[in-house]
């Protein structure tokens, strides 16, 4: 392989977000160092520099081990990742798909329907299961939870959080004031 | 109807930039800084959950007759596809708020514990809704600029 077909895919490796959802982070550590000798390598053309500038692709799973342990600075590709996968929320999120598709009930029902209706018609007595009235106010205060959680560790970049967070608040509880109020105090 | 509230925030958590690891004061936005961060929210969070059993009736309902109250609710679970997705919604946002507790906690206070971060994001569960409105009440603050 040439070498500035290495170089190519060494650097796709390393900095292509997509390389993360099917590389180990083990390999992708060994791309970033490798990328680092063959920049290093332009500047400095000795012949040792060279020497380590000729990499085998195929030995990047061999040498990662040894390299994911030494190169601190390649906490900066995690760093500037814009996205990256949490198998919990997505579990989370796949189960509760599943569960409102196949779990009890019928989907548009007509005693659903009344059930809002009636929630709407008299909030503070609505007629039907204080257990379910009590579950259906505490979905208001969650979302203000998470967005007290989430938004502080959000990183400036990749996915924004609000638009998820408002939105989830906005037409599942809050109505649509809520969502222009909200909007108003958070776009910075 | 049924766009939930974890349909929308899910994708968001499963997909989102990695949280980071250090907090910025300049980055943080007006809304952080006074309303997310604010105690006042946070207790005022701790008082809804508390208030609501009474508010709803609920309590009133245990007392005269908590298996009618009981089978009520699980009647409609069975039988409403709102009660029972909600009912898991609610659930499912619990998890979720302990989940992210810890890198939470270690953004505020770096040099805590793993395990006890995880510690206590894994104790809010022991009281659903509550516990994690306590520690929003409770959790230190973020780091400010003149630290």
């Amino acid at each position: 392989m040439k070498q500035s077909t290495k170089v190519i895919f060494l650097l796709f490796l390393a900095y292509c977000p997509a390389s993360k959802a099917f590389l180990p982070v083990a390999v992708q550590h060994a791309a970033t160092a490798k990328v680092g000798s063959v920049k290093s390598a332009k500047i400095n053309t000795s012949e040792q520099v060279s020497t380590n500038v000729n990499i085998d692709i195929n030995s990047n799973i061999r040498t990662a081990t040894a390299l994911s342990m030494a190169p601190k600075s390649d906490d900066t590709l995690i760093d500037t990742a814009s996205w990256s996968f949490d198998p919990l929320f997505a579990s989370l999120w796949i189960g509760f798909v599943a569960f409102a598709a196949l779990g009890p009930g019928e989907l548009l029902a007509e005693s659903d329907t009344a059930l809002i209706n009636d929630y709407i018609a008299n909030p503070s007595d609505p007629g039907f299961s204080e257990g379910f009235q009590l579950i259906f106010n505490y979905l208001g205060i969650m979302p203000i939870i998470i967005a007290c959680t989430a938004v502080p560790q959000a990183a400036q970049r990749g996915l924004p959080p609000l638009p998820f967070l408002v939105a989830s608040f906005a037409t599942g509880y809050g109505g649509v004031g809520t969502y222009k109020q909200q909007c108003n105090g958070l776009i910075s | 109807m049924f766009i939930s509230f974890h349909v929308q925030t899910g994708p968001y958590l499963s997909f989102r930039a990695p949280p980071r690891q250090q907090y910025n004061p300049d980055e943080a936005s007006w809304f952080t800084r006074n309303i997310l961060e604010s105690k006042l929210l946070g207790w005022g969070l701790v008082a809804g959950v508390i208030g609501l059993p009474f508010y709803v009736g609920l309590v009133n309902a245990l007392v005269q007759d908590p298996t009618a109250a009981v089978q009520s609710y699980t009647d409609l679970f069975a039988t409403s596809k709102f009660v029972s997705v909600s009912t898991v919604d609610a659930i499912v946002l619990n998890i979720a708020a302990a989940s992210l507790i810890p890198s939470d906690l270690k953004l505020r206070q770096p040099d805590v514990d793993d395990k006890q971060a995880k510690f206590i994001g894994a104790s809010t569960l022991l009281l659903p809704f509550l516990g994690a409105a306590l520690y929003c009440a409770l959790r230190p603050p973020l780091p400010s600029k003149d630290v």
